[in-house]
């Protein structure tokens, strides 16, 4: 074989086996879970409740959609939560932004939470 | 989202595009058609980020019409004039053909993923959806993202690229919305993608770039649902860029490349200085570019550093200790839980994707770009070095090492491709 055709076929099964292992790591069933959720109808509210962020918990979603609709934008919120799982920092702190959240025992509002009256 | 949002959302990007047009065109005439758009698409984000940021610095509330109109008047001072003829060498056979279509199927498909639902991943919720959507319903750029000890976890030390672009795209939109954002995500794909196969077309093999586009439009570990919030998306595009412009010796397109980069990601500095310094140590041809080149690179990482010094004082890394470095016995303990752990972690597709990659780049030609492969063979050490120097766990550091080495991945691809591309006979860089 000569020099180009050598080249050629070695460019032609590194590409080929560089698909292969693309193809390998794709999540099919993941990819076209997604592809149905984009083209079916969207509510932002429901969509973020039941979605991928509240896996874990989504009471709590359901919680911290009202906590926002409820609560003035610039005030600052005090909230008691579970410390089973960081997630419940990270989504209060999301969904409640831009209020400045502190996580305290003792907080005006309580998300199964013994030591608040929650709300 | 609905219609009027999504053609809110598809609007700003057009205008951003269009605006970041008005950079491009003057940095020279080579660029292929789909590079320029885009390499606009970068610009663009500069732009919108930079008005969106000078807004609020002048105590201005940024919305659509304001950031709307600076858009508007940048695209018609880009248009004003007529542009140079785009160069398109390269020709386009059915299997070039087959690759562009295959690309374009990875794009829809990341676009789809991407707006699936809203913004998800767990460092969208804690780090960089957070930094935005304050700053976005602030209006400012709050002290408390960056001295708030209650999110200590949301790091303050990371640069705000992503969060400002975040704020000023949904400011220009009117309005913040988790789910149109995935638009900006799929937008930095499908640029990666065209400069990518723009670039390897210009440098003599359309189809050798439109295989390297469809397999990054594909890469699944970057750009699948939980890809959509990160940083590493945008990253991967500023590094394509940088790769670009450093291989075109092209000081104009190195500046913004650079800037992304660097605003970004903290990573994206150590790789601006690796290029930089590689620019710098290349052979004699060409070195009034190289160092042009170089020293835009490094300037915009500097005056970056500066910037944010300026904004928010200094502020130190949680991720990483130096400590182990003083203690050789803690740092041998440290490699020696590192290795068999990254072993344990080789896929096989993992391993025939490093070894295809290996094929490529010596079945390629020697060429310009080599300098800049270098520079991401270093980024990847490096990477393994800060899992050695992690604060928390070396082993558990392994899963960022993967992450952040697979944003490199379509700046390698770029690389070898343009191996592929490369004529026999070096061809003459553009200054």
């Amino acid at each position: 074989m000569r020099g180009g055709g050598r080249r050629f076929a070695v460019l032609a099964l590194s590409i080929a086996a560089l698909f292969a292992a693309e193809l390998a790591t794709l999540d099919f069933r993941d990819v076209g879970a997604r592809i149905r959720m984009a083209l079916g109808p969207h509510d932002l509210a429901r969509d973020r409740i039941q979605g991928t962020d509240f896996l874990f918990d989504r009471g709590y979603g359901a919680f911290l959609d009202r906590l926002a609709r409820t609560t003035p934008a610039g005030k600052p919120v005090r909230l008691c939560a579970p410390r089973t799982n960081e997630l419940y920092d990270y989504a209060a702190a999301y969904v409640l932004a831009p209020r400045p959240v502190t996580r305290d025992a003792g907080g005006d509002f309580g998300y199964r939470c013994a030591e608040s009256p929650g709300r | 989202m609905n219609l009027a949002t999504a053609a809110a959302a598809l609007g700003v990007i057009a205008l951003t595009t269009a605006a970041g047009y008005l950079v491009v065109r003057f940095s020279g005439p080579e660029l292929a058609a789909g590079e320029t758009l885009g390499w606009s698409w970068g610009a663009g984000m500069l732009l919108l980020v930079g008005a969106y940021a000078a807004l609020i610095a002048v105590g201005a509330r940024p919305g659509p019409k304001k950031l709307g109109g600076l858009l508007a008047i940048a695209s018609i001072g880009a248009f004003l004039r007529r542009s140079p003829r785009r160069r398109g060498a390269g020709n386009r056979d059915a299997l070039a053909r087959l690759f562009a279509a295959i690309a374009l199927a990875g794009c829809v498909a990341y676009l789809l993923q991407a707006v699936a639902e809203p913004l998800w991943s767990t460092d969208f919720l804690a780090i960089w959806g957070l930094k935005g959507k304050t700053i976005y319903f602030t209006g400012a750029i709050p002290g408390r993202l960056f001295h708030d000890p209650a999110t200590v976890w949301s790091h303050p030390e990371y640069p705000l690229f992503v969060p400002l672009a975040m704020a000023a795209f949904s400011a220009a939109a009117g309005s913040w919305n988790d789910e149109t954002l995935g638009l900006l995500y799929a937008a930095w794909q499908i640029a990666t993608v065209l400069v990518i196969a723009g670039y390897c077309r210009r440098r003599g093999c359309a189809r050798a770039g439109l295989a390297a586009a469809a397999l990054v439009a594909w890469f699944h570990p970057l750009y699948r649902g939980y890809g959509a919030g990160l940083a590493d998306v945008p990253f991967a595009f500023a590094a394509v860029l940088l790769c670009a412009a450093a291989a075109d010796r092209n000081p104009g397109r190195a500046a913004v490349a650079a800037l992304l980069l660097v605003a970004t990601k903290q990573e994206g500095t150590l790789f601006a200085i690796l290029a930089a310094l590689l620019l710098l140590a290349g052979s004699a041809a060409d070195r009034g570019a190289r160092r042009a080149t170089a020293a835009v690179v490094a300037g915009a990482a500097a005056a970056h550093l500066l910037l944010l010094r300026a904004l928010r004082g200094p502020l130190s890394d949680r991720d990483f200790t130096f400590a182990p470095l003083a203690h050789a016995a803690d740092l041998a303990a440290r490699f020696a839980r590192l290795f068999p752990a990254l072993a344990g972690s080789l896929t096989i597709p993992l391993l025939a994707g490093i070894a295809a990659s290996a094929a490529v780049f010596f079945a390629g030609r020697r060429s310009r770009e080599d300098l800049l492969l270098a520079a991401l063979g270093l980024q990847v050490s490096a990477y393994l070095g800060a899992c050695v120097l992690s604060a928390y766990d070396p082993v558990w550091q392994l899963q960022g090492f993967f992450r952040t080495s697979g944003a490199l991945a379509p700046a390698a691809a770029l690389l070898l491709a343009s191996r592929v591309a490369a004529p026999s006979t070096p061809a003459p860089v553009s200054s």
